[in-house]
């Protein structure tokens, strides 16, 4: 390059610096607040593992890292349910007693009608149940909340009618592999997590329905004038939703080997806890696979480290209750105009 | 001059909110590479009419023709596949997604991989990129999310997304309400060269001057009617204002040779 050319292109490079304005000083400044808000939780993670690493000498032991592991499995698949409602604006309140009543169904009726029927039957259950809360959420804007605690209601009473309050044991269970053994080293459970996690990540990151699901909870007006049938996208996302809380029911019967009447319980809060932890935006459009799997080890960690430490399971309430709500006034303050 | 050979053409157009008649018995016919004003006071009906083009609302009665075509509009993805744009007050974008996510979306360009489809993202960010060099507005790159976006940059994104496609129609509705008064010429620059290009858009605005300075024809609507219309040539700044305040009942006799009705010659 010639001197010359050097000189003016420098010119013009500073008169483009002097000419920021205060709109892009302001624009400059939304994007720090962002970075800021977008590290805290891990870095406050980051801090817990540190402390954890100190305080308890087991924790840093590949026994305890091994069985943090294999218990993420079933909150994991929760997880990025959660993680397609909430990226949609939606949330699906009732997965937990889904999980519970998935698995008292499949259980008791295996044991009357054979694994095959019983096992056909829960599945169109499972899409029905999922199309009902996607069919109801589209009635209105802002109404899955209402929505799925109803339905989450409806679910742990048809659970608790059903088992009649008992655990159901000895039934027929093909899947219980799922649930109880290894693939060589590695759980079976872990190997489906990890597909259900690859083939969501891939979706939302290379389909052209990852970006209309992006778009939908980022401005589902715009969504719908580019042509997209955002209801039809909803009642998909909530069936997938089901087909997913099914997914995770089964694994859980296989690994405790019983239905019990109240499982699932307070998954709806984890599997929320994790998404938001994660860096998703309640108000959608805002979230992924990675940082939701970040968010699911977060989880996991927090609560092998109270246990750790020997502080109260009641404790833990207290705690998730209050990283949501750390969570969500982040998510505030990146949105903050 | 206006032909026969209308490229849009809407045919006593009907449409009630519950007792608000918000548009009623309205025709409006768009020439191919015309621009026309659509004016008219609050709540004259402006923008349900343009709605109704976009399927964002169902008309009660008329028809809608395209190229002599009779369609009929369910969805906006029907609007859009008769290459009918609408550029929104908003810019309806989507904040949280790039510039060439927001111009491609609801029609990505895809590619072919062990029989399913996946975004092919170079090659949309390559079309984005000279889908926005049509508007002039300088952008680091097309990977920049909307939200990091000033308001004439978001317009330049809606304004890419509508020319894209090789759109025939693009409605533009109150484009300049919403922006800084230093971008409203260069906006006024695009359309003329839009139109140049043949593509025909409708364009409303409250700034008369601006639809005199850019618009072939101007359409008053008056609750919900309309109440003239006009060759911008033939007509003046002033009696387009009394028109749309309805101080004067239609246009006179210098703009009264466009019959704004047509339908005679139609039905024959
Ligand atoms: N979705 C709607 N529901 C009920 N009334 C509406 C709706 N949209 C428009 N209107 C009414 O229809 C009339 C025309 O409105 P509009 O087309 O927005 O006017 P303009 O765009 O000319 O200002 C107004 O009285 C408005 O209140
Ligand atoms: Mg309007």
């Amino acid at each position: 390059m010639n001197p010359s050319g050097f000189l003016s292109s420098g010119i013009q490079r500073i008169m483009r610096i002097a000419s920021i304005t205060k709109g892009e000083a302001q624009q400059d400044e939304k994007k720090t607040i962002r970075m800021l808000s977008q590290w805290m939780l891990p870095f406050m993670f980051l801090l817990w593992i540190i402390f954890l690493s100190f305080a308890s000498p087991v924790f840093l032991t590949w026994g305890n890292l091994f069985n943090v592991t294999r218990q993420i499995a079933v909150i994991g698949i929760l997880s990025v349910t959660q993680l397609l409602c909430i990226l949609t604006g939606n949330i699906d309140l009732s997965v937990g007693a889904f999980v519970g009543l998935f698995g008292a169904l499949l259980a008791g009726l295996s044991i009357k009608l054979g694994f095959p029927l019983a096992f056909l039957i829960c599945v169109l259950i499972a899409l029905l149940w999922g199309f009902t809360n996607g069919f109801l959420v589209t009635r209105g804007e802002g109404i899955s909340v209402i929505v799925t605690l109803s339905t989450m209601y409806v679910a742990r009473g048809i659970t608790l009618l059903f088992t009649e309050g008992h655990p159901i044991v000895n039934f027929p269970m093909p899947f219980e592999f799922l649930g109880a053994r290894n693939l060589g080293p590695v759980p079976y459970n872990l190997i489906t997590f990890a597909i259900v996690l690859a083939v969501v990540f891939v979706i939302l990151r290379y389909t052209p329905l990852g970006r209309h699901l992006y778009a939908v909870g980022g401005n589902k007006q715009a969504a719908k004038v580019c042509g997209i049938n955002t209801k039809k996208l909803t009642i998909g996302i909530f069936m997938t939703s089901s087909m997913l809380v099914a997914l995770g029911s089964v694994i859980l019967l296989g690994r405790v080997a019983s239905a019990q009447p109240t499982a699932g319980t307070g998954m709806e809060m984890d599997s929320m806890a994790t998404v938001l932890i994660g860096g998703a935006s309640m108000s959608g459009g805002r979230g992924g696979v990675i940082s939701t799997l970040i968010g699911v080890f977060m989880l996991g960690f927090i609560n092998n480290g109270l246990n750790l430490l020997g502080i109260s399971g009641y404790w833990q309430y207290v705690f998730k209750g209050s990283i949501i709500l750390v969570a969500v006034m982040v998510d505030l303050l990146k949105n903050r105009k | 001059m206006l032909s026969g050979d209308y490229l849009l053409e809407m045919r006593d157009i009907h449409k009630s909110f519950g007792a608000v008649r918000a548009v009623q018995s309205v025709d409006l016919v768009l020439g191919r590479g015309e621009i026309l004003g659509l004016l008219g006071d609050n709540a004259a009906g402006k923008s349900t009419l343009m709605k109704i083009l976009t399927a964002f609302h169902k008309p009660d009665r008329g028809k809608i023709y395209v190229e002599g075509q009779e369609v009929h509009i369910h969805t906006p993805g029907d609007a859009r596949r008769l290459g009918i744009e609408m550029i929104y007050q908003d810019f309806s974008l989507a904040p949280n997604l790039s510039i060439a996510d927001n111009i491609f979306l609801g029609r990505e360009l895809t590619k072919d991989f062990l029989g399913m489809r996946f975004i092919d993202r170079k090659r949309m960010e390559e079309k984005a990129k000279s889908a926005m060099s049509v508007t002039n507005i300088r952008l680091d790159s097309v990977k920049t999310i909307v939200t990091d976006l000033s308001g004439g940059q978001r317009q330049a994104v809606a304004i890419a997304r509508a020319t894209a496609f090789d759109a025939k129609v693009i409605i533009m509705d109150e484009p300049t309400a919403s922006l800084s008064v230093k971008t409203i010429p260069p906006l006024l620059d695009l359309m003329v060269h839009l139109r140049d290009q043949g593509i025909s858009m409708i364009f409303i605005s409250h700034r008369i001057q601006d639809v005199f300075s850019t618009c072939d024809r101007v359409m008053v609507l008056r609750r919900g009617k309309c109440v003239g219309v006009a060759y911008t040539q033939d007509t003046t700044v002033d009696e387009v204002t009394s028109l749309i305040a309805g101080t004067q009942k239609t246009f006179g006799k210098n703009a009264q040779h466009f019959n704004p009705v047509g339908l005679e010659e139609y039905d024959a």
